[in-house]
């Protein structure tokens, strides 16, 4: 059986005194794969920026636990550092900080001792060959200029070079086209493994081609509304979430 | 004469203030010993040269620092480097000089000709520190047809003294020049570069980096003047200012009468880490010709909470990320040093100051 790698207790976040998530339980085992559906604005970002510890979320009451320890207290950097990690929706631009600057800078702190560079410099030549990214974005400042695509790409790239146990995806597969879809997916099939997790946040489900889901919820009315299997998504992307009836009436009867 | 040091072009008259340097930030009164004009004797790379007497031509260019300055300089210089560019320089010209108790007053007169297609770069380096120290330099040069020439300053004073960087450049046709800034020490610190862009296409890019702390006051003021047809000039400063310390910044872009189709840009980007830091920004665009483009952009703030969350998200504390934040950016200057030691060393020092920055605040 496979040990919980993150587990939500009652968790309650609101943002600038307005309660959008109220009381979410949720748990995922190591080695599994898990999407996160529902309606836009109903707090998915939310979610998972409350577990990457993003300060402008308050935590109110809850808990979150990553292999077993609590981080509900920690700070965002002492999470990633628990190995979290966030494939943001929208990807911040930084100025004058290389794509590689950035990295190593990151893998130097996550692994508390820079990395030896030409090991480095190797990976992240063969990581952006992989997500057929041009080489020479290593060397432009971060996200700036880069299109909305290139931008999700980067945040892959992330995600493979510093191998968090716990990847949370935020609509990685927005704004992609149907190659770069292939591509991302590609690499979060290289990703996986049997010790760490994925939360998968995405509306049209194309980022899950080819990859097995094992639970499948949908978040509505700041509750998890609905969990089920991955038949869950042909259903909503087909049908909309209408057909699930009323959300938390369904939870409860369960 | 006008005695001013950085003088605005057209002077404001809602602002009076910002018109010209400060009067807590001019040179102290004192008698100055005659200046004995010592001619530079280091080692010169290949392509490069020193030249006896200054060609009337390149001492007639104007500083962004004002005549007064100027004159004084080219007559009471301790020390002279007049250099000549001919061909390609194998290596860069560096030249330290060091403020101590022995010498708190060093006027150099540093003069660049670049013959046609020459190529050179040189580099200063301001340090040390005295009593009541004072470092003035004026440097003039003239790039030729096709030229390229680089000034890389670097001033990394101790708090006890004044420092005075006047350059006055003028760009031949096709020829570009680049002055490289990174400013940090000295209680007061002026700088004033005027750009002459007299021949046709020729190009000026002036990228400055400052950190301020304490009591520290900058002054800058800073000229690109279009004479000829189709000149570019980009005009970028970056800093970070901290404690009790102020800085003004004085950026004109001048398109004079028959400079059509050229394009001057200035941007300012300052950091503020402290609410008593005091920050001044006088913009200038003149413009006696129609068909031109001229811009300014400045940003003005704290640190962006979105992008330390996100640097914070992976993996580096408050801490690292606010420095890679600030030594973002010194990185359009810090790329342009290629000396190792010495990207090294301002990186220090920014470290240093961020760090003393966390403990005081
Ligand atoms: N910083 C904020 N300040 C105020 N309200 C916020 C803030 N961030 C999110 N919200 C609100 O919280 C709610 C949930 O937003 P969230 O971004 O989590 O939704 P989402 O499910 O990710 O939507 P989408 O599918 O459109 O991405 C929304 O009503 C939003 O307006
Ligand atoms: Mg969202």
């Amino acid at each position: 059986m496979s040990h919980s790698l993150l587990e939500i207790k009652d968790l309650i976040v609101s943002v600038e005194d307005k309660i959008i998530l109220n009381g979410i339980n949720l748990t995922i085992g190591s080695g599994e794969l898990h999407v996160l559906m529902g309606p836009n604005g109903t707090g998915k970002s939310t979610l998972v920026s409350a577990i990457m510890g993003d300060p402008r979320f308050q935590i109110e009451s809850g808990q979150i636990l990553l292999d077993g320890k609590d981080i509900t207290e920690m700070k965002a950097d002492e999470r990633a550092k628990a190995g979290v990690f966030l494939s943001f929706q929208v990807p911040e631009e930084i100025p004058g900080v290389t794509l590689e600057d950035f990295l190593r800078t990151a893998k130097g702190s996550l692994e508390k001792r820079p990395p030896k560079i030409l090991q480095f410099k190797k990976e992240l030549k063969e990581q952006m060959k992989a997500l057929d990214m041009d080489p020479s974005y290593a060397e432009r400042y971060l996200n700036v200029g880069f299109s909305g695509g290139e931008k999700k790409k980067t945040e892959i790239l992330q995600l493979l070079m510093l191998q968090p146990k716990l990847a949370l995806l935020d609509e990685t597969d927005s704004g992609l086209d149907v190659d770069a879809v292939r591509t991302v997916t590609k690499g979060i099939r290289a990703f996986k493994n049997r010790k760490n997790g994925l939360f998968i946040i995405t509306h049209n489900a194309r980022i899950l081609e080819g990859l097995d889901v094992d639970v499948v919820h949908v978040l509505e009315g700041g509750k998890i509304a609905y969990t089920g299997g991955q038949e869950l998504i042909s259903k909503i992307t087909q049908d909309g979430f209408g057909v699930l009836g009323k959300g938390v009436g369904l939870h409860e009867g369960l | 004469m006008n005695t001013q040091i950085n003088r605005l072009p057209v002077p404001t008259w809602n602002r009076t203030g910002v018109n010209w340097l400060d009067q807590k930030a001019l040179p102290p009164d004192r008698e100055y010993l005659q200046g004995r004009h010592l001619p530079y004797d280091g080692i010169l790379p290949h392509g490069i040269t020193l030249m006896d007497h200054l060609p009337a031509e390149v001492a007639d260019i104007k500083s962004g620092m004002g005549e007064w300055l100027d004159e004084s300089i080219r007559n009471g210089a301790d020390k002279t480097c007049y250099l000549l560019g001919n061909g390609i320089a194998s290596e860069p010209v560096i030249i330290t000089q060091n403020l101590d108790l022995t010498q708190p007053v060093i006027r150099t007169h540093f003069a660049i000709k670049a013959n046609p297609g020459s190529n050179l770069t040189v580099v200063q380096i301001n340090r040390g520190d005295a009593k009541d120290g004072v470092i003035e330099n004026l440097t003039q040069i003239d790039a030729q047809t096709d030229s390229f020439v680089r000034l890389i300053s670097i001033q990394l004073l101790g708090k006890n003294s004044q420092s005075f960087d006047a350059v006055g450049a003028r760009i031949g046709k096709g020829a570009k020049i680049e002055l490289i800034r990174a400013v940090f020490g000295g209680k007061t610190a002026a700088c004033g570069s005027m750009a002459h862009l007299e021949g046709q296409g020729g190009g000026y890019q002036q990228d400055t980096a400052y950190f301020t702390d304490e009591d520290q006051i900058f002054d800058f003021n800073d000229i690109a003047s279009h004479i000829g047809r189709e000149t570019v000039s980009e005009m970028h400063t970056a800093g970070v200012l901290s404690g009790h310390s102020s800085k003004i910044l004085r950026g004109t872009i001048d398109f004079k009468a028959g400079s059509a189709h050229s394009i001057g840009h200035e941007n300012e980007t300052v950091l503020l880490l402290s609410p008593s830091a005091r920050n001044r920004t006088v913009p200038l665009i003149l413009c006696g010709e129609e068909a031109v483009e001229g811009q300014h952009a400045a940003t003005l703030g704290r640190f962006d909470e979105k992008q330390l969350y996100y640097l914070c998200s992976r993996g580096l504390s408050l801490m690292e990320a606010k420095r890679l934040l600030v030594e973002a950016r010194f990185m359009p200057v810090l790329n342009k040093i290629t000396q190792d030691d010495l990207r090294q060393e301002i990186l220090t020092i920014i470290e240093r100051r961020l760090d003393e920055h966390e403990i005081s605040s």
